[in-house]
């Protein structure tokens, strides 16, 4: 393994978060191809929101 | 092991590389969603866009290792550049052009080009000489993974972007897109002087070997020419399974949301499997994988074909076949890395995958040339299930280890 600090892997905390994060990315894809406009219309009214 | 110093941090060299491969990945992985819109504008056949695609993924490979050769010896920057602006070039060319030469030249030769610089070889050529062999397999496994994500990704997004605003401005966003593949180099940029002193030394502790010379060992490989003939392989299935499969099932008289729920699965699991893949080559004997990836192939397009064809059966197997759809890219290029180092893993990947594209296009065109000549796809299933096991075989053999040739080479 490399000594440098640079290249350590995510710290144990940050690892579930990236997960997470990657779960709730794939779901959303997923769901547009199941039912596109639903998704669509959710990303719209979140776009709304911020 | 005499390394060098890693100049990019491992976040912001994963972070770049994922969203490159993202965006070239999935924007090639959306161009079939245009058949339909630029030929019923222009009044061109099916097969007058085919043969778009066919040369774009011919042009694709056989540049690869040429690319990967300046990659490998002006390091990655310069090359992504390139393919953002070929890339967008491209797209635009695509949008606005309603001749054929030109949409081949485009579509076909320009966008073809654009993908050497920016896929796969390129990225992993940088995260090779930038991260230790223990790391290497889970590293490719990320990048790998987000190109996957592209694919899953784009296939809706485009599809929303061609209803929403038509066909030729949903190319000229995608080429806006591509644009950002520039920027993003930055991130994988490396000083001259660490490019120049990677590669050989840390893996051989031999004076380097030049372009030719590595080129020439490459070749004369026995196990490199068996991971060559494997990717052939996978090219085929993934090519035959990727176009024809919606038409196995319609003709199968099966509801088309059943075609798109198996293009889903696909996708989703293909992130999850390239994933999974990449992080196992850290433990396991990356050429065990690859037999095991190509065999399962095999057993699933098996089950497929033996058992009825049902909702199921189809989501079952495309599921399945996700979780094996990528999955071969992260050991592959990591056996190239480990059997002839990282100095030119660019070139040497990028003729691996050139194998991969004569597989791909091979997969397209026989599945049909069979279809027409016996009016099923019978023969192409078994033709692909034979080579899945063929494939594992070549696999077993090969040794990951360095050859005893690399060690004794003089300046």
């Amino acid at each position: 393994m490399s000594a440098d600090p640079s290249h350590r892997r995510p710290a144990p905390l940050l690892r579930p978060l990236i997960w997470l994060a990657a779960a709730v990315a794939l779901a959303l894809v997923f769901g547009w191809y199941l039912s596109p406009h639903f998704i669509v219309e959710m990303a719209g009214r979140f776009w709304s929101c911020i | 092991m005499n390394q060098p110093r890693p100049t990019l941090p491992l976040g912001q060299m994963l972070l770049c590389g994922a969203l490159i491969v993202t965006l070239s990945m999935g924007i090639r992985h959306s161009f079939g969603l245009w058949l339909q819109p630029i030929t019923l504008a222009h009044g061109w056949s099916r097969e007058d866009y085919s043969v778009a695609m066919a040369v774009q993924n011919l042009v694709w490979g056989a540049a690869g290792p040429l690319v990967g050769w300046w990659a490998d010896r002006s390091g990655a920057f310069r090359v992504l550049w390139l393919g953002a602006l070929l890339y967008a070039l491209g797209l635009v060319g695509m949008a606005t052009t309603s001749q054929h030469l030109p949409f081949v030249l485009t579509c076909g030769v320009v966008i073809g080009l654009a993908q050497a610089c920016s896929t796969y070889a390129v990225i992993y050529g940088v995260v090779g000489r930038n991260i230790s062999a223990a790391q290497r397999s889970w590293a490719m496994g990320i990048t790998a993974a987000a190109g996957s994500f592209g694919q899953f990704l784009m296939v809706p997004l485009a599809s929303t972007l061609i209803h929403g605003i038509g066909w030729s401005p949903a190319l000229i966003s995608l080429s806006m897109a591509a644009l950002l593949i520039g920027p993003l180099a930055f991130g994988l940029r490396e000083s001259a002087r660490h490019h120049a002193a990677s590669g050989g030394p840390s893996v051989t502790d031999a004076a380097p070997l030049g372009a030719g010379a590595a080129l020439k060992e490459a070749l004369g490989h026995r196990d490199y020419l068996l991971l060559t003939a494997g990717y052939f392989v996978c090219g085929f299935q993934l090519a035959f399974i990727g176009v024809h499969l919606p038409s196995y099932l319609k003709d199968h008289q099966l509801d088309p949301g059943v075609a798109t729920t198996a293009l889903a699965l696909i996708g989703l699991f293909n992130v999850l499997g390239t994933y999974a893949a990449g992080s196992l080559g850290q433990r396991l004997r990356k050429t065990w994988i690859l037999s095991f990836i190509y065999a399962m192939r095999g057993v699933a397009m098996l089950a497929f074909i033996a058992m009825p064809l049902t909702p199921i059966s189809v989501a079952v197997f495309a599921a399945t076949m996700g979780a094996l759809w990528l999955s071969t890219v992260p050991p592959t290029n990591a056996v190239v890395a480990q059997m002839l180092g990282v100095r030119h893993l660019s070139m040497l990947g990028g003729l691996v995958f050139f194998s991969h594209q004569i597989g791909s296009f091979m997969g397209v065109w026989l599945a049909g040339r069979l279809y027409d000549a016996t009016g099923s796809y019978q023969v192409v299933w078994w033709l692909a299930i034979v080579l899945a096991f063929a494939a594992a075989a070549l696999n077993l053999p090969i040794r990951e280890h360095l050859q005893p040739a690399r060690r004794v080479v003089t300046a």
